[in-house]
């Protein structure tokens, strides 16, 4: 009995559906279908309902010997029925009057069944009062209030109190009374691991793959540098069957492969941050092996600048392209750098920016801090959660959140564990000025225990401990808030951090994620694909937080591979136009303003009219984006940036001292170095659009490219041929095709 | 055939009936759990299902007498529970989840066929829990307490409810794959 991997993802989230109630009616036909076209499928569902209702079942049931409890609750139903005038006599002839009598047996087998508890209670209970639920019942860790399921000595009250809410007659009931006679041992320490009887138990155990034993702390680095292991090929499968089960469920057919420019194109600029030179476009499309898509992707992962990119990323995201003059960006760029160049876990490198101390020049990781700690710490509660949680919280701030059930306490809660960081100016005296300067700056721990205080909508003063997600630290002086709550972020199976990195990288590298927020998830924003997003998760913290790991299998999905273009069988998958995304095709991204401006240091190989290579460019890189960029002084360190792909953009493009240079004819340039070659003009204008472009022009454009350089030297008087080469390129730079990521 | 389970109900009521014997109650005990679960795979909702369950007991116990020992106890009671799903049905018509005629057929007959694996099935699951991870355990064991639905699991714990349900989705797989490996290894054992 085999199930297709196929068959198997799109059913078992509908038997999910159905275990949780939450099947739509789309859904619920689509299930009838599946079970009805396939007896595995049916089979399949029938094992899992079962599991489903045998857990429901043996909940309420001590599992060990359910028919003592069911016993108990046939001796009342006969005590009853053997009166004569049992309500049963109705039953077949009214039906109205049917449910109430069956309302009424059901009282009394619950008041029956429940004397039936006390007294057993009475005879069996002496060691064991509490009448708590099944042996293997195990206490919450995470649980914030921690209260007994039932009152221990009232078993009969509580049942009648629920009688009406549940219609669990042969459970609410018989739970009680299963769990004294049948584990007087065990209910007590529900730790317990039961040993006797379940010896063979144990090399199954030992044999589960999905349930390994986690070092949830620092979690293990794994070995990056293999390029595609068995496992990460079974990760990519799953990724392309759910991406393609997607496209079936729509109705569409996605996009054609990209050719190899348009792809190489678009994989340089999400990996390294620009477009590729001229020769690594002509090397790969040279290439013959089918391999070298998968080859390129770890070239360019092993690259300095894979982690240069990410690093301008992620120092963009952390502090802003405008921080504060207190922070330190370079600094927490170059400690970026370092730990992407090093493939250092995602958890490692989240750990440190939460809990780094030292000065800012010195430990880069504490810029981040130093940046948002100001107004009580507001900007780094809500950074936080957003940027490394997907989550949400700056609005709780001052209120409940309004969709969701998330409750101001939790911001502030929150807010809590950063209570103790500070940001030191170590102010020093000028002997030469007479006045205190600003030595350097620290971001130190200050002894705090207790809790924040904060006000609610109407007016009510509250306070909040240190709490996440269920977990309260102790508010002690002792406690190290900053250290617990990054190890409260990075440990476990199933982290936000994961989810939340994976969403992010998918949105870097597909132009949309998962949800219509990119850091924005939770209960109010279903994902798209959540088998997909769930196994990436759950894999990328298998993997150690290993972040190249995770690119390979984003770079290497059948989605990364198609086109932007639309086809005709996918015009349904449109974002844009508010549609969901399906990933049937690339969707098209804006350049960064750094990709935008490394990229035309690449087209027009800026070094050689004596600019910076790109190693260098950062600081004028910096300088140059900072014309554009406009901080709000918002509680979240808003800021914007104008190099958004509107009109100023645009101008820029066409007038800004960037392009010029870049079409300049000044000798030493690309442009002149071109033109004063000995090289044809068909030649010329393939490098032209190799350059720009990153492909060869097509014959059409060859040919109108032609026409307008002879038109050109025929009508514009006194017109240097080299100028018409300078228009050609300088249109080419302003074209679409280059300036947005394809 | 739907018409059968009503024509067969006693018309004078149970006080002529005598009552069930020893042997019928410890049947009728004994196969609660799997009836029970034979109803659930027919109205996949527990709720509806206890429903349905209670009904048919009623009906099961009213025709003890017709009850022939030393026939398929589990049969006989699911025939009854059958057309208690099926009037259950008529009842509900408007609810959600209503597998057509012909999926109901199938999966009650398939359900009646596979009777013995889905309880070794279960018997395996009880180990299966126990090798669960303590949090999975503690989870799945909120979940399926009085009132375990998954927003108030959300809201106690202070987690996204979308975790909640992938962390059940994902327990629910590894029970059901230990299971499965339990199973084949009494095969090969």
């Amino acid at each position: 009995m085999s199930l297709s991997p196929t068959l198997l993802n799109e059913l078992q989230p509908l038997l999910e559906g159905i275990c949780e109630d939450r099947l739509s009616v789309a859904e619920e036909m689509r299930l009838e279908e599946l079970l009805l076209a396939s007896a595995e499928a049916r089979a399949y569902y029938l094992q899992y309902i079962d599991l489903h209702g045998a857990l429901h079942w043996d909940a309420a049931l001590a599992s060990n010997a359910p028919e003592d409890a069911v016993t108990a609750l046939v001796d009342a139903t006969i005590m009853r029925l053997a009166q004569p005038t049992g309500p049963l006599a109705t039953v077949s002839r009214d039906r109205s009057r049917a449910r109430t009598t069956k309302t009424w047996l059901r009282r009394i087998c619950i008041s029956v069944a429940a004397g039936f508890i006390l007294a057993v209670g009475i005879v069996i209970g002496n060691n064991t009062a509490k009448p708590q639920i099944a042996s293997h019942e195990v206490p919450q860790p995470l649980v914030k209030v921690t209260k007994p399921a039932t009152e221990p000595t009232l078993p009969t009250e509580t049942v009648v109190a629920d009688r009406e809410a549940h219609h669990k007659f042969s459970q609410d009931d018989v739970r009680i009374a299963a769990q004294p006679v049948t584990n007087p041992g065990q209910s007590v320490e529900p730790n317990q691991q039961p040993s006797a009887g379940l010896g063979d138990a144990a090399p199954v155990l030992a044999a589960t793959p999905t349930t390994p034993e986690k070092t949830p702390f620092k979690p293990i680095r794994s070995n990056a540098g293999g390029t595609v292991a068995a496992s990460s090929a079974t990760v990519l499968a799953f990724v392309n069957e759910q991406l393609k089960t997607g496209w079936t469920q729509a109705g569409i057919t996605p996009s054609p492969r990209a050719d190899d420019a348009e792809w190489l194109r678009r994989l340089h600029l999400d990996l390294v941050g620009h477009i590729p030179s001229v020769r690594e476009v002509e090397k790969f499309l040279a290439d013959r092996s089918r391999t070298k898509r998968a080859v390129e992707v770890d070239r360019l992962l092993d690259s300095p600048e894979f982690a240069r990119h990410f690093a301008t990323i992620w120092t963009d995201l952390l502090v802003g392209r405008a921080s504060r003059a207190e922070v330190n960006r370079p600094a927490l760029a170059t400690f970026l750098r370092d730990n992407f160049q090093q493939n250092r876990p995602w958890s490692e490198i989240v750990y440190d920016l939460v809990t780094a101390e030292g000065r800012t020049d010195k430990n880069g990781a504490v810029n981040f801090l130093v940046a948002h700690l100001n107004d009580g710490a507001i900007p780094a509660t809500g950074i936080t959660s957003r940027l490394f949680l997907g989550t949400q919280l700056q609005c709780n701030q001052c209120h409940d959140h309004p969709f969701d059930n998330s409750k101001q306490e939790l911001f502030w809660a929150f807010n809590s564990f950063f209570q103790q960081a500070v940001v030191v100016r170590d102010e020093k005296y000028d002997p030469k000025t007479g006045r205190m300067v600003i030595a350097g700056i620290e971001l130190a721990t200050k002894d705090y225990d207790g809790p924040v205080y904060f006000e609610t909508r109407n007016g009510l003063m509250k306070v909040a401990y240190p709490e996440y997600r269920g977990t309260r630290v102790d508010p002690g002086k002792t406690t190290s808030r900053r250290h617990e709550l990054a190890r409260l972020m990075t440990q476990g199976e199933e982290s936000s951090l994961a989810t939340a990195f994976v969403n992010r990288i998918w949105n870097q590298f597909h132009g949309r994620s998962f949800t219509p927020e990119v850091d924005d998830m939770g209960s109010h924003s279903p994902p798209t694909h959540p088998a997909l997003l769930d196994r990436l998760a759950e894999e990328f913290v298998q993997s150690g937080y290993d972040t190249k790991q995770l690119i390979r299998w984003v770079c290497n999905s059948e989605s990364y591979q198609l086109t932007s273009k639309f086809s005709d069988g996918n015009s349904k998958d449109n974002p844009e136009a508010g549609e969901i995304p399906l990933f049937s095709r690339m969707y098209v991204k804006p350049m960064s303003p750094e990709q935008l401006y490394d990229s035309l240091v690449v087209a027009t190989q800026g070094q050689l009219a004596g600019g910076p290579t790109l190693d260098q460019t950062d600081k004028t890189r910096d300088q140059w984006l900072r014309q554009f960029v406009v901080s709000f002084d918002t509680e979240e360190n808003d800021e914007t940036s104008t190099l958004d792909g509107s009109i100023t953009q645009s101008l820029l493009m066409m007038n800004g001292d960037l392009v010029r240079e870049a079409t300049s004819m000044q000798s030493g340039t690309w442009l002149h170095k071109l033109l004063s070659s000995r090289e044809t003009e068909n030649e010329r204008i393939q490098s032209l659009f190799q350059s720009a472009l990153s492909r060869p022009a097509t014959p059409k454009e060859l040919a109108m490219v032609k026409k307008l350089l002879k038109s050109a030297a025929t009508h514009v008087k006194n017109a240097k041929p080299e100028n018409a080469y300078q228009d050609i390129y300088w249109a080419l730079l302003n074209s679409n095709e280059f300036i947005l990521n394809h | 055939m739907s018409t059968t389970g009503n024509s067969t109900l006693p018309a004078n009521g149970p006080a002529v009936n005598p009552p069930p014997s020893a042997e019928f109650i410890q049947l009728f005990t004994k196969t609660q759990r799997s009836i029970f679960l034979y109803i659930l795979s027919l109205v996949p909702r527990p709720v509806d299902a206890e429903e349905i369950l209670q009904e048919a007991n009623l009906i099961v116990w009213t025709k003890s007498h017709q009850f022939q020992p030393g026939t398929n106890f589990r049969a006989w009671a699911s025939q009854i529970a059958y057309y208690e799903v099926l009037k259950y049905r008529e009842r509900k018509q408007r609810d959600k989840l209503h597998f057509n005629p012909e999926l109901l057929e199938l999966i009650a007959a398939e359900s009646l066929q596979e009777a013995e694996m889905l309880d070794r099935r279960r018997q395996a699951l009880a180990d299966c829990l126990l090798k669960l991870r303590e949090t999975d355990r503690a989870l799945i064991q909120s979940r399926y307490s009085p009132d375990g639905e998954g927003p108030g699991i959300a809201d106690q714990l202070g987690r996204p409810i979308n975790s909640i349900y992938q962390s059940l989705s994902r327990i629910r797989k590894v029970l059901l794959e230990c299971i499965n490996r339990r199973l084949a290894a009494e095969v090969r054992g």
